[in-house]
């Protein structure tokens, strides 16, 4: 194991989570799963060589050399995590303001600004989604 | 008749009026002449030359008396008494006198002088010529010449402060001092010149030289060589005396005598000196100083330093015989054999264990033996010899290395080499080295490869060579050499080249090459050659991205980088990434969505 390549992609990609965290927190869930994805590809985009190059970096190779470990797979990895935790944090979100809006207003139209119309309209296209499977029972 | 009777007259007159008188009377002294000291115990002698003295006896009493013995060629003539007081001397017949200088211990000190005439005197300048008023000087004189009156010549000769006036005939010559004399040789009326020469005492010189040393000497044996030594000088040397010593050995004759030496004369000893029996070869020296004397005692020595080499006691050597194999002898390759004899010898007086080990070339197979290393006991004086054979696996021209001796002595561990063999052995024969190489040892099913086969002939005999190739189901025969018969000349080299195709897929190992050899004798051997791997791939039907990733991944898995941290070739490009990337996002969050999803509609519809 070359630690300085270690140590290099380690402080790369703890880079990468701590900026997604910070939007997810900060700012907006959806805005940090688009910057998951649109970071790498960003990446990829300018510097082509040199990010795959740093995508193929074999920092491991567990089980008697049978699971290389690259840098692709810590990426995805980290991807699937922060997909989990975002996922997970819109639905609770969603689960939570549900039971809060059903306590106050039970007819639940209480909604502003962009997220909220978005939701409405998420919620709306579910809706009718719905309606056409009642439909067709 | 009468002119031969007058011849006789006239050389009668010639002889009786010739003066007598020549150089050599002039340089000759009628004196006693130093013999020698000598220090006598009682029954010792003092050998001179034609007497004898002997001390016979010695009496110890308030002024202690020897009575010495003299014998004239070995023929007894007197016996006499002397004491170290008033009566210490004795002159015998007027030819021998006997000087006591102490009697002391039973020992008596004596310098014995003999009477005879002897060459004393020296030229110092040569005969000169001299006219009135000439003048000549010496070391320590100055002799002019005043006047020549008809034969007589008129001479002042000023000797250190002292001035003499002097008249002198033809032949007349004059001893001024001990250091100095003048001899008038001749006066010449006509040319009113005079002929004088001055004369000085002679001294003789002592010179030794070594003779018959020889190179080194065993252990056992004596030391010996010749000592020669000449007087260098103008006057005989007297009572010559030769003392050797030698702290390495003893020396069987520590003193030597001899009477006199004239000048330019040379008298041998022989030097003998048993050596002390040592482990180590090394040089002792051998310290031998003459002493001796001039007619008037004064002393004259010389010393010289002598080294000689004595072996260790211990001796080994080596000799090595090529022999031809018999024509009988089956074996194949080389024609010579080597007789290997190695000679230990022990010079000491007692017994010693010693390790005898030989180094063979290392192409060299001992015959019979399994090491060449052996161990004995060797008596005094006893010399053993180890003989073996040994024959080369190739031929070549080798050299031999000496071998060693290994022993013990007072708890130190001594080794010793044979002579190095400066002999270079050649051994004839035949040597064939055979490589089998491949161009590819990877290959496609209807691919070509290689095959090469190079046979070497090493060795200086010509060689009958014959070969046939199998080709394996799984390749074809295309075009080339695949078999051959002929004669392979001694150190050249042939190559042979065939292609063959590949027809299956597989790893097969190719079947080794057999090569048969028949010598110019006729002995058959045969030679194989190695197995070589040879990998055949299927043939690459279209390009297929799943056959290109299991490649791409088996490589990335076999672990064929040296380093944990290395990069794939990524053969890629960034757009294939990308899509990657985006398919394994879109994937993974799809995957990942599931529950909530499930869980959202669940919840919306129950809470609806």
């Amino acid at each position: 194991m070359n630690i300085a390549a270690f140590i290099g992609s380690s402080m790369l990609f703890a880079l990468f989570v701590i900026v997604v965290l910070f939007v997810l927190i900060n700012m907006s869930s959806r805005l940090a799963l688009i910057i998951l994805l649109v970071i790498p590809l960003a990446f990829i985009f300018v510097i082509p060589d040199i990010s795959i190059a740093f995508l193929s970096i074999q920092q491991m190779s567990l089980a008697n050399g049978l699971v290389p470990v690259n840098n692709f797979h810590i990426l995805l990895m980290i991807w699937s995590t922060l997909i989990g935790v975002i996922l997970y944090t819109e639905f609770l979100t969603w689960y939570l303001g549900k039971g809060m809006r059903m306590k106050k207003n039970p007819d639940g139209t209480i909604k502003t600004g962009v997220s909220a119309k978005l939701d409405k309209s998420v919620y709306d296209a579910i809706e009718n989604f719905k309606d056409i499977l009642n439909r067709k029972k | 008749m009468m002119r031969l009777i007058k011849l006789l007259l006239l050389t009668i007159v010639l002889i009786a009026f010739i003066n007598s008188a020549n150089a050599t009377s002039i340089r000759e002294e009628d004196i006693w002449i130093f013999q020698g000291s000598y220090e006598l115990g009682i029954g010792e002698r003092a050998y001179l030359e034609g007497f004898t003295v002997k001390l016979n006896d010695i009496s110890n009493g308030t002024v202690p008396t020897a009575t010495l013995l003299i014998y004239s060629n070995s023929v007894y003539m007197e016996a006499f008494e002397v004491d170290a007081g008033v009566n210490n001397e004795h002159i015998y017949d007027g030819e021998l006198k006997i000087n006591v200088v102490s009697i002391e211990n039973n020992r008596i000190s004596l310098n014995i002088y003999k009477h005879k005439s002897e060459l004393v005197w020296v030229t110092d300048i040569p005969k000169t010529a001299f006219k009135a008023g000439d003048s000549l000087s010496g070391n320590d004189y100055r002799i002019t010449l005043k006047a020549i009156n008809g034969s007589t010549a008129d001479l002042v000769v000023r000797v250190g402060e002292e001035e003499y006036q002097r008249t002198y005939n033809s032949g007349d010559y004059e001893k001024f001092s001990e250091d100095f004399m003048i001899n008038i040789v001749y006066i010449n009326m006509d040319t009113q010149e005079v002929f004088i020469e001055t004369l000085k005492p002679g001294a003789p010189q002592i010179r030794i030289d070594v003779g018959n040393l020889q190179e080194s000497y065993e252990p056992n044996d004596y030391v010996e060589y010749e000592l020669v030594v000449t007087n260098n000088g103008t006057i005989p040397l007297h009572g010559i005396i030769l003392t050797t010593e030698c702290d390495d050995g003893e020396v069987e004759l520590v003193t030597q005598q001899h009477s006199i030496l004239d000048p330019q004369k040379k008298k041998k000893f022989q030097i003998r000196i048993k050596p002390y029996i040592e482990p180590v070869t090394r040089n002792i020296t051998i310290t031998t100083s003459v002493e001796g004397y001039d007619y008037r005692g004064n002393k004259y020595n010389n010393q010289i330093k002598t080294e000689a080499t004595v072996n260790s006691y211990i001796s080994i050597e080596k000799k090595v015989t090529s022999k031809e194999k018999t024509s009988d002898n089956p074996e194949f390759g080389t024609e010579q054999y080597f007789q290997i004899n190695i000679t230990v010898t022990n010079k000491a007086d007692f017994q010693t264990a010693v390790t005898v080990t030989d180094v063979l070339p290392p192409e060299f197979i001992p015959n019979d033996i399994e090491n060449a290393e052996w161990s004995m006991v060797l008596a005094a004086g006893e010399t053993k010899t180890i003989g073996y054979f040994a024959s080369s696996t190739e031929p070549g021209n080798f050299t031999f290395e000496p071998a060693t001796v290994a022993w013990k002595d007072s708890g130190e561990t001594y080794t010793m080499q044979s002579n190095p063999i400066e002999e270079t052995f050649h051994v004839s024969g035949s040597r064939v080295i055979l490589q089998k190489e491949i161009s590819s040892s990877y290959m496609v099913v209807g691919e070509t490869i290689d095959i090469i086969l190079k046979v070497t002939n090493e060795g200086d005999r010509d060689i009958d060579i014959s070969f046939r190739e199998t080709i394996p189901d799984e390749l074809s025969y295309v075009v080339g050499e695949r078999e051959w018969h002929g004669t392979l000349a001694a150190g050249t080299t042939k190559e042979f080249r065939y292609t063959v195709k590949a027809e299956r897929a597989g790893e097969y190992y190719l079947p080794e090459t057999e090569l048969s050899l028949t010598d110019e004798n006729g002995k058959k051997e045969n030679m194989v050659s190695d197995e070589l791997f040879l990998y055949i791939d299927d043939a690459p039907t279209e390009v297929d991205d799943q056959y290109y990733e299991q490649t791409y991944n088996q490589l990335d898995a076999s672990a064929s980088y040296p380093s944990d941290t290395s990069v794939a070739d990524p053969d890629i490009t960034s757009i294939e990434v990308m899509k990657f990337l985006v398919s394994s996002f879109v994937s993974l969050l799809a995957l990942i969505a599931i529950v909530p999803t499930f869980a959202y509609l669940f919840i919306s519809r129950v809470y609806k």
